[in-house]
């Protein structure tokens, strides 16, 4: 399985199963079990990419598969996504034509039962997409095709014959009201000793319902408080240097 | 009351078919048929044929070449030229000579308008019914294109109700696919072996070789083989009776012939060994001392040529080469004409699309049913590459001339590629005759004083 960069964990942190993580899980086993295709989008960092890392690491529906992870580059042509996915899947693309690519592809492809996760999929232009999907036509259902990204529901509008492919869609969006809460008191055992007001005010003021943010937040506060409780003080100088000086 | 029923799928292909002169160009704006399958458009035998639009496609041989793939052409099998690198004179010839009724085309939208142009007019040439079915965008210049051929644009309902009679035609996520064209060289399938005959016969002449099997096999073994034997025996004599003049060259010749026919008829060696020992009996009887050096006569026989083990599914194999001349080669072999005198057959000895062959010296051949699509596809292949009828019929794929030794080469890479024995281990460029009789098989024949 080719690995997914993980940024480092803080200390004491959590992967915590929020409500659109646990519904991303189920909708992705579905798919990858009738080797369809899926798309999961969300803003960045509201825990979509971790939620299919999550998902192709440790859920039954992956036994006995090989996951493949590309990461899109912004806007690549067809041959550029035919060369990177060739070689995610172990050929050589060296002197191939693009018929002589998508014949290789689709013939390592088809049968293989495999999991093909292609993150940042928003960047990925309308030929891109139709690519794609011509590739996963021609494996008959037999491997599985998710795609990761920001803006995806837009792209696939820009590519009918993929929009009407999918079988599983995931969406996820900022954290707000009490799953928020729940979500962030489960992150770091220093968060949950805060009150609602604080975190409140942390997430107006910084994160506003992302993820990503409060896992920044939560690292800088927990490093400044020296494993001790985080304060008020902290909390000011861990959101001056989250905010920095232009935000 | 009167009862209507909903026309059939034949019905109504028909009718679109009458309507449009041929082509039919179906729009799927709202993904109604986004799960449809090209495999369950797809059935050779039956005359249809289905294949998707590459997105990017840049070039007609793109098209050409993913047409061939679909018809069973192997991209991977010697003579295919560089992957893409369609041929549409060679495509349309294997359409034309497979009698191809309709070809699908999915995702037809995905052409830029040239290329549009440059599929319906190739397709043309086929004078098989065209569908050209598009998910997604319909450009103006795409319309304009596919407004010079069609009239109307067809809805997906009734694309739909017309293949309907189709399985599979929109499978749902999760089914397993259905089978479509071979991918990789198929093992011949072996033939059942008799339990009651033995493997090995007693290797003794035939006056002594029915009580050599009487002492030697089981009662079992002993009964097969002797039904066969006096079975052989019976038709042999009857065979012999009617064909010997008397003249040594000429019986020598007819004899080396009717034993070929018995050796290709025959499913194993030890029933053609008693074949032979039925021969033998049934010539002594009639005053003829019919000699067999058994060794030798099997040693050209470690490959058993046997028109048993070919059928049309053995012939289908070589549709997977995208040139027509080496299924015409393997087709001409088999029907026991050697190297050169294949080399000597003009364009216009083939006839009945394939099925009769007559030869300069007035011969008729008839060759094997599923071969004859071959030597067809080469008949249309040299027309269309502007031979005239005494022309050679074989020729390479742009007409270039072959030699013998070009063409026993195509006879080993199909037994290689495809399992497809047509000759012993020797390569047989003389067919069996009398004057070549003792040396390559084995036998003589006398006559008693």
């Amino acid at each position: 399985m080719s690995a997914r960069s993980h940024p480092a964990p803080a200390p004491g942190m959590a992967s915590v199963s929020t409500k659109q993580f646990r519904k991303a899980q189920m909708v992705l086993a579905a798919t990858v079990r009738s080797n369809d295709i899926a798309a999961v989008y969300g803003p960045p960092g509201s825990g979509k990419s971790h939620a299919v890392d999550h998902f192709v690491c440790h859920d039954a529906a992956m036994t006995d598969r090989t996951c493949h992870w590309l990461q899109m580059s912004y806007r690549p042509a067809s041959k550029e996504l035919a060369v990177r996915l060739l070689t995610e899947l172990g050929g050589n693309p060296r002197r191939l034509t693009q018929y002589e690519l998508t014949d290789l592809i689709a013939a390592q492809l088809h049968g293989s039962n495999r999991v093909v996760v292609i993150d940042e999929a928003h960047h990925l232009p309308s030929a891109g997409l139709q690519y794609l999907r011509y590739l996963h036509d021609r494996g008959a259902y037999t491997w599985s095709l998710v795609l990761v990204g920001s803006d995806i529901d837009r792209a696939l509008k820009s590519a009918g014959e993929l929009r009407s492919r999918v079988s599983g869609v995931a969406a996820f969006t900022p954290l707000t009201g009490p799953d928020l809460l729940t979500t962030v008191r489960r992150l770091h055992p220093a968060l949950d000793a805060l009150d609602h007001g604080t975190l409140r005010d942390i997430d107006d003021q910084f994160a506003r319902g992302n993820l990503r943010d409060w896992v920044q937040f939560t690292r800088h506060a927990t490093r400044l408080a020296a494993d001790g409780p985080i304060t008020a003080k902290v909390i000011a100088a861990t959101l001056a240097l989250c905010l920095g000086p232009t935000r | 009351m009167t009862r209507h029923t909903a026309p059939s799928g034949p019905t109504v292909r028909d009718e679109l078919l009458t309507a449009s002169g041929g082509i039919v160009a179906v729009h799927d704006a709202d993904g109604v048929l986004a799960r449809l399958s090209t495999a369950a458009l797809t059935d050779v035998p039956a005359g249809l044929v289905a294949f998707q639009v590459r997105p990017g496609t840049r070039r007609a041989s793109w098209l050409a070449a993913d047409l061939h793939a679909a018809l069973g052409a192997d991209a991977d099998l010697t003579g295919s030229g560089r992957p893409g690198d369609g041929d549409w004179t060679l495509v349309t010839v294997a359409t034309l000579a497979q009698r191809i009724g309709h070809i699908v085309v999915l995702d037809a939208w995905l052409l830029t308008p040239p290329l549009l142009g440059a599929l319906i007019a190739n397709l043309q040439a086929t004078g098989a019914a065209l569908w050209l079915v598009g998910r997604g965008v319909f450009s103006d210049d795409q319309r304009d294109v596919v407004g010079d051929w069609v009239a109307d644009i067809t809805d997906p309902a009734t694309f739909l109700t017309a293949w309907g009679d189709r399985p599979d035609l929109l499978p749902e996520p999760g089914t397993p696919p259905t089978a479509g064209p071979p991918t990789a060289p198929q093992v011949p399938e072996p033939v059942a072996w008799d339990d009651r005959w033995p493997h090995h016969l007693p290797d003794t002449d035939f006056t002594t070789f029915r009580a050599a099997c009487r002492n030697l096999l089981t009662a079992e073994q002993f009964t097969a083989v002797d039904d066969h034997l006096v079975a052989t025996a019976r038709s042999a004599r009857a065979w012999l009776a009617g064909h010997l003049t008397r003249h040594t060259p000429t019986d020598e010749d007819a004899l080396a012939r009717h034993l070929h026919q018995v050796w290709q008829d025959s499913p194993t060696v030890p029933h053609f060994q008693v074949a032979v020992r039925a021969h033998q009996v049934a010539a002594f009887s009639l005053g003829w001392f019919l000699q067999v050096d058994l060794d030798q006569l099997l040693g050209t026989a470690a490959v058993s040529p046997r028109r048993a083990a070919r059928t049309p599914t053995l012939w289908a194999r070589l549709s997977r080469y995208t040139s027509a001349h080496r299924g015409a080669i393997c087709a001409l072999t088999a029907s026991g004409i050697d190297i050169a005198d294949q080399l000597e057959i003009p364009v216009e000895a083939v006839t009945n699309a394939g099925r009769v062959l007559v030869l300069p010296n007035g011969r008729r051949v008839l060759i094997e049913d599923g071969a004859h699509h071959y030597l067809y596809a080469q008949q249309l292949t040299r027309l269309l590459h502007g031979a005239a009828g005494d022309d050679p019929l074989l020729a390479g794929p742009a007409g270039e001339p072959l030699a013998e030794r070009a063409v026993a080469n195509v006879l080993l890479t199909a037994r290689l590629e495809l399992g497809l024995n047509l000759t012993g281990p020797r390569m047989e460029r003389r067919s069996p005759t009398g004057d070549r009789w003792t040396t390559r098989w084995g036998v003589s024949i006398q006559e008693l004083p």
